[in-house]
């Protein structure tokens, strides 16, 4: 299991859970994040900035400070 | 017993309008994730025929969950009361909404499928029959904006009430499968339902627009464009609603005639109007311009680019399109701030939203500058204008970080933008919004603008004495009559009771100062070309009772220091309080920026001199 903003560039994964502010985990599960959904880390912005995760059908793009709140497992790990 | 529905769905599914619509309720259709926090109660309309009611509750992507919001929603499934439930879905997200049809059918409830279309195109690529038979429900489709399919879905449900029992059991634990081959379920559905559309073209513009180096040069590009527009094209419009009101005022104190209330109506009401409507053109502008970013799917892409350097100082990209209208005006860059999701990021972008160099401070810098750099080359007004800029947005950047750093971060500035597919904006959907926003604006803000404008009125009119001018009169009013008493206050700046009083009356707009000096200098009935030139030779000669000069270098730069900090905008306050919700926050920011205008110009004056 690792956290989602150390995910590869191009990976996709299944997200296992998450740890972090309840806040937090609010707007990720509002935005589309839950538990056994699939995601994959389309890009890293320069400078650190955000990261664009496919989640589904769509693309969020997210902090990594908040992407770290995720934890996924690597379809390679499954 | 009046049967109860419960309609359940994914944030932003268009839960609240089908809501709307079944109850004819007044709750707002609020446009974002997340935006119904309790369930909310309502009883059908008549015109559906049967009695029910109806639960509206929180938006949630899967039963299984464990934040505090999404408890409401399973707690009102629970209840003994709910015969039927409604889920609503998104025919442009089916992928992510299935999975609570996916639960919700493995539970075996009763619910009927609210299919809602935020988008046609998309909805007529779900095919619903498939739909319809893989989830074993009946689904009807939705148009949320005009309501149609409403009635069909009421009828669907009351008709085969009798074939179901009304009662059902609502337990969690009942589910076999665990949530990641619910999810996998639900995508296959997805699959057999809906072609989703390619995502080649998406990927191909992001690479351009969003991860390339090029995607910068087309940031500074457009919104150097949105700029331009809220700046310079919105101005001949602004001057017509100025010629507009002033010729009204003209005419009006005409044929009432020179006497109290002629005065009253023509430079109270209806410049107090035209003070109000001056700022339309740039609003409507500047939220058809929004308008079409966003619908293109720019504007998310946009906000991710600007991200990294607003974080630093507790804002986000979302905030970049506010603070940039700021450097045009700051009464539709508060409006813009509607946009923010964190309560706390909209406070401090607002807060410090005045500080930016809007073009009513323009005149005024013009006129300090020209004194400043009398008879010297004009290079150099022209670059300490660019440094004002420069140091307005320094100044707005540190006033975020030491907000950042001592309001209490409980609710951090989230970044968080779905970025939605690109797409050609729909004109009359944009124009529909801009006007509407417009409208928000003249009627919740300008009462209060007004309101404002007609009590600057009366400190600088009254009390009203025929036989004077209008520069006698401006100094024996409640401002000019206040301004020699308060005069020490305005010496430790290096200023006199007359440009203390200017600085009384610019409240109204900052520009105002320029006019009002002129009037206080006695200048009034020279033509425009030739007033700066006179209001420089009157503003060279002026000095103080024992013979020292009023504006000197140190004053007049001290000067420029308060109109930088100073929140001299009464509209801005207007529009704030509105926006905000809260007078207390208003008059927070009136005072602070003021205060701390005074005593940085105090400072600034004291070490010059």
């Amino acid at each position: 299991m690792i956290h989602l903003d150390a995910l590869p560039k191009g990976d996709s994964a299944v997200i296992s859970k998450f740890s972090g502010m309840d806040a937090t985990i609010r707007r990720l599960r509002e935005i589309g994040f839950y538990e056994g959904g699939r995601v994959r880390l389309k890009a890293k912005m320069f400078f650190w900035g955000p990261i664009v995760v496919e989640v589904g059908a769509l693309s969020v793009a997210l902090r990594r400070v908040e992407a770290h709140c995720i934890l996924v497992t690597k379809d390679s790990e499954k | 017993m009046i049967p109860t529905l419960a309609l359940v769905g994914a944030p932003n599914s268009g839960k609240t309008s089908l809501f709307n619509w079944l109850t004819g309720s007044k709750f707002k259709t609020v446009n974002y994730p997340g935006a119904t926090v309790e369930s909310h109660v309502g009883f059908g309309l008549p015109i559906y025929g049967t009695p029910f009611r109806a639960v509206d509750t929180p938006g949630l992507y899967s039963l299984i969950a464990e934040a505090r919001d999404e408890h409401v929603t399973v707690e009102v499934l629970s209840q003994a009361d709910v015969s039927k439930i409604i889920l609503v879905m998104d025919a442009t997200q089916l992928e992510r909404h299935l999975l609570l049809a996916v639960q919700l059918k493995e539970l075996k409830v009763p619910f009927v499928v609210a299919l809602t279309m935020s988008d046609m195109s998309g909805a007529q690529k779900v095919d619903v029959a498939q739909l319809q038979k893989l989830l074993g429900r009946p689904v009807v489709l939705i148009d949320g904006r005009l309501g149609g399919g409403v009635k069909d879905l009421v009828q669907k449900i009351f008709a085969d009430f009798e074939s179901e029992p009304e009662n059902y059991d609502f337990k969690l634990d009942l589910m076999k499968q665990d949530v990641v081959q619910q999810t996998e379920l639900a995508r296959s559905i997805g699959k057999k339902v809906y072609a989703a559309p390619p995502k080649s073209l998406e990927s191909k513009l992001d690479a351009w627009f969003l991860y390339s180096h090029f995607s910068l040069l087309f940031f500074v590009l457009t919104m150097a464009v949105l700029f331009t527009c809220v700046f310079f094209l919105a101005a001949p419009f602004m001057d017509m609603v100025d010629a507009l009101f002033s010729w009204t005022s003209g005419l009006a104190l005409s044929l009432i005639g020179e006497n109290l209330f002629g005065r009253f109506v023509s430079t109270g009401v209806i410049e107090g109007t035209g003070a109000v409507l001056v700022f339309v053109p740039q609003i409507f502008i500047l939220f058809l311009l929004l308008g079409f970013l966003e619908e293109s799917g720019y504007l998310a892409r946009a906000s991710t680019l600007i991200d990294r350097p607003l974080q630093a100082v507790g804002l986000s990209g979302r905030s970049f399109v506010p603070i940039l209208s700021g450097f045009a005006c700051a009464v539709p860059a508060v409006m813009a701030t509607r946009n923010l999701r964190s309560p706390r990021e909209r406070w401090i972008a607002v807060f410090i939203l005045p500080f930016m160099t809007c073009s009513a401070r323009l005149p005024v810098y013009a006129l300090l500058l020209a004194f400043l750099f009398f008879g010297e080359p004009a290079w150099k007004p022209g670059v300490t204008l660019a440094a004002i800029y420069f140091a307005s947005l320094l100044v707005g950047g540190i006033a975020a970080l030491i907000l950042h750093k001592i309001l209490k971060s409980n609710s951090n500035a989230h970044f968080m933008m779905e970025l939605p597919p690109y797409r050609w904006p729909r004109p009359w959907l944009i124009l529909r919004a801009a006007v509407r926003k417009t409208f928000s604006y003249v009627r919740k803000a300008g009462p209060t603008i007004f309101v404002f404008v007609l009590i600057l009125w009366s400190l600088t009119h009254l009390p009203y004495d025929s036989s004077l001018n209008q520069s006698e009169q401006l100094a024996s009013s409640y401002m000019g009559q206040v301004g020699h008493h308060i005069e020490p206050f305005f010496k430790p700046m290096g200023l006199d009771w007359r440009a203390g009083v200017s600085l009384g009356a610019a409240f109204v707009a900052r520009e105002v100062f320029v006019s009002s000096m002129a009037v206080i200098f006695n200048l009034t009935d020279v033509d425009e070309n030739s007033m700066q030139d006179r209001l420089l030779g009157q503003m060279q000669q002026a000095t103080f009772a024992d013979g020292t000069p009023i504006f000197t270098f140190a004053s007049v730069t001290a000067m420029i220091v308060f109109f930088m900090l100073a929140l001299q905008c009464l509209s801005t306050t207007g529009v704030t309080i509105r926006e905000m919700g809260s007078w207390k926050f208003g008059l927070i920011q009136l005072v602070t920026l003021n205060v701390a205008a005074y005593v940085l110009a105090v400072a600034t004056f004291q070490i010059l001199s």
